[in-house]
């Protein structure tokens, strides 16, 4: 890794919205951030919004533009490569998600440097780790050239910020220009649950359930947990999208998965297979599933929640 | 660990109507990187992952999800667009139209003929090494004996997950 002319790495983050408080992901890539040098942060979000969510321990500075500039509007791109340029960063962070995914992609080529997405380690020697082929594989890489650019799979390290001071905010000359207009905004449907990427508790339901996921829905509460489903539930609309896990959907690595009644082929199974514990029901015994499961029960999913 | 390389296949200012379309993700690496690379190489906008997509005289719309809110946009061509498997259902080819299929024209091109070469075309990203992840160990798996809820409590219980 590049290091400045003090010996320490500056790394930049990029949070490309910040709403209210920063969420458990972005907590996690600034405690990450902080271990591997001196941070600054750049934000779509305003400078007023950034101020509040961003003083904590460890922020030494935080770039705005000029106007709240919102993915996947280009104008991020610009800041952040103006941000790069400021902080002269030789490490520049995002959390896993498509927004952030597709500013660092730009920038990366801008740079003429490459990307690493999806990691879940970075070393302060510049080696990131990353799972591959629907994490069968870990690998380890790092920047051939230019700076690192790398994306951090939420629930890869503990979050552990400490409020501090209000960072210094710098306001870079970038306007919001997008080159869409926008037709209609509509916030997900919100459960008042986790995250489905950050929980440290995921349920995960199938077909079986059959449009009632009212058991599982008491079930997660109690647990504190987020609901996952595969993709013939999201098809059948009785969850949202944004809640299939699996190769096409989103991928989640919690402490605890419980998968009810989901079959576990490899496609689902990519979506799954790091999380630390899983607990699989489902009626058949021969269900893929049962083969990664640390503890399986097969019966119905019903007979084994009214208990 | 995505680096592209693409050279520009078109002109965006003499293609006005252009429309670049792409999956996802390869199976491989899943970075998702690629088509927000070619739309910065081709210096037009890229909208990634779309839920859905509709070409409107020469205006796309695009349904997709950004944090934690669903946009529908509208975005004038040239563009690169990103679909999930969610934009449409397949329509698979019969017998005569995959004969036809064959009978497409296929360019083929060098490094060369894009104006690369070969150090050029080389990753940006070096691979330390790779690994097998260790096989998850087979867990316990019971028979619902009535018992199966009670009994994942225990396990949970046991391994302090709960």
């Amino acid at each position: 890794m590049s290091r400045g002319t003090s010996g320490i790495s500056q790394v930049l983050v990029l949070l490309e919205r910040i709403e209210g408080t920063l969420s458990g992901a972005q907590a996690e890539l600034l405690t990450l951030a902080e271990r591997l040098g001196d941070v600054s942060v750049v934000t779509g979000a305003s400078g007023e919004a950034a101020g509040d969510a961003l003083s904590i321990r460890g922020v030494r500075e935080v770039y705005v533009g000029d106007g709240e500039i919102t993915p996947p509007d280009g104008a991020l791109v610009d800041l952040l490569e103006t941000a790069v340029k400021e902080s002269e960063a030789s490490v520049v962070l995002g959390v896993d998600v498509p927004d952030a995914v597709d500013a660092l992609a730009r920038l990366s080529v801008r740079l003429d440097a490459g990307i690493i997405t999806s990691a879940t380690g970075i070393d302060v020697d510049g080696t990131v780790s990353k799972p591959v082929l629907v994490s069968e594989h870990t690998c380890v890489a790092r920047a051939g050239q230019g700076p690192l650019i790398a994306t951090v799979k939420p629930n890869s390290v503990e979050a552990i910020t400490e409020k501090g001071a209000r960072p210094e905010l710098t306001s870079l000359p970038v306007k919001p220009s997008p080159a869409f207009e926008v037709l209609e905004t509509a916030p997900l449907p919100t459960s008042g649950r986790p995250p489905l990427t950050e929980a440290r508790v995921v349920i995960a339901v199938s077909r079986g359930v059959d449009g009632d996921l009212s058991l599982v829905e008491q079930l997660a509460d109690e647990l504190g947990a987020a609901i996952g489903a595969s993709r013939a539930v999201t098809d059948a609309g009785w969850i949202d999208h944004s809640a299939q896990i699996g190769q096409t959907g989103v991928t989640v690595s919690p402490q605890l998965y419980i998968s009810v009644g989901i079959s576990g082929a490899i496609q689902q199974k990519s979506g799954m297979q790091t999380s630390d514990v899983i607990v699989a029901i489902n009626k058949d015994e021969d269900a893929p599933v049962f083969e990664i499961a640390d503890y399986g029960v097969v019966g119905t999913s019903t007979r084994c929640f009214r208990r | 660990m995505s680096t592209v390389r693409d050279q520009a296949v078109f002109d965006a200012d003499e293609d006005p109507e252009h429309l670049v379309l792409t999956g996802m993700a390869s199976d491989d690496g899943e970075a998702s990187a690629v088509p927000a690379q070619v739309g910065e190489r081709l210096g037009i906008p890229a909208l990634t992952r779309a839920l859905d997509l509709a070409l409107q005289a020469g205006h796309l719309v695009v349904t997709r999800i950004s944090g934690q809110t669903s946009q529908k946009l509208d975005l004038p061509l040239p563009a690169v667009v990103s679909v999930t498997d969610k934009a449409n259902d397949p329509r698979y080819p019969n017998f005569k139209a995959i004969m036809a299929a064959k009978k497409k024209p296929v360019t083929e091109l060098s490094l060369l003929d894009v104006g690369l070469t070969p150090v050029e075309a080389r990753s940006k990203v070096e691979l330390v090494s790779i690994q097998s992840r260790p096989a998850r160990a087979v867990g316990e798996v019971i028979a619902d004996d009535g018992q199966g809820g009670r009994r994942i409590v225990e396990y949970l219980a046991k391994e302090r997950l709960v």
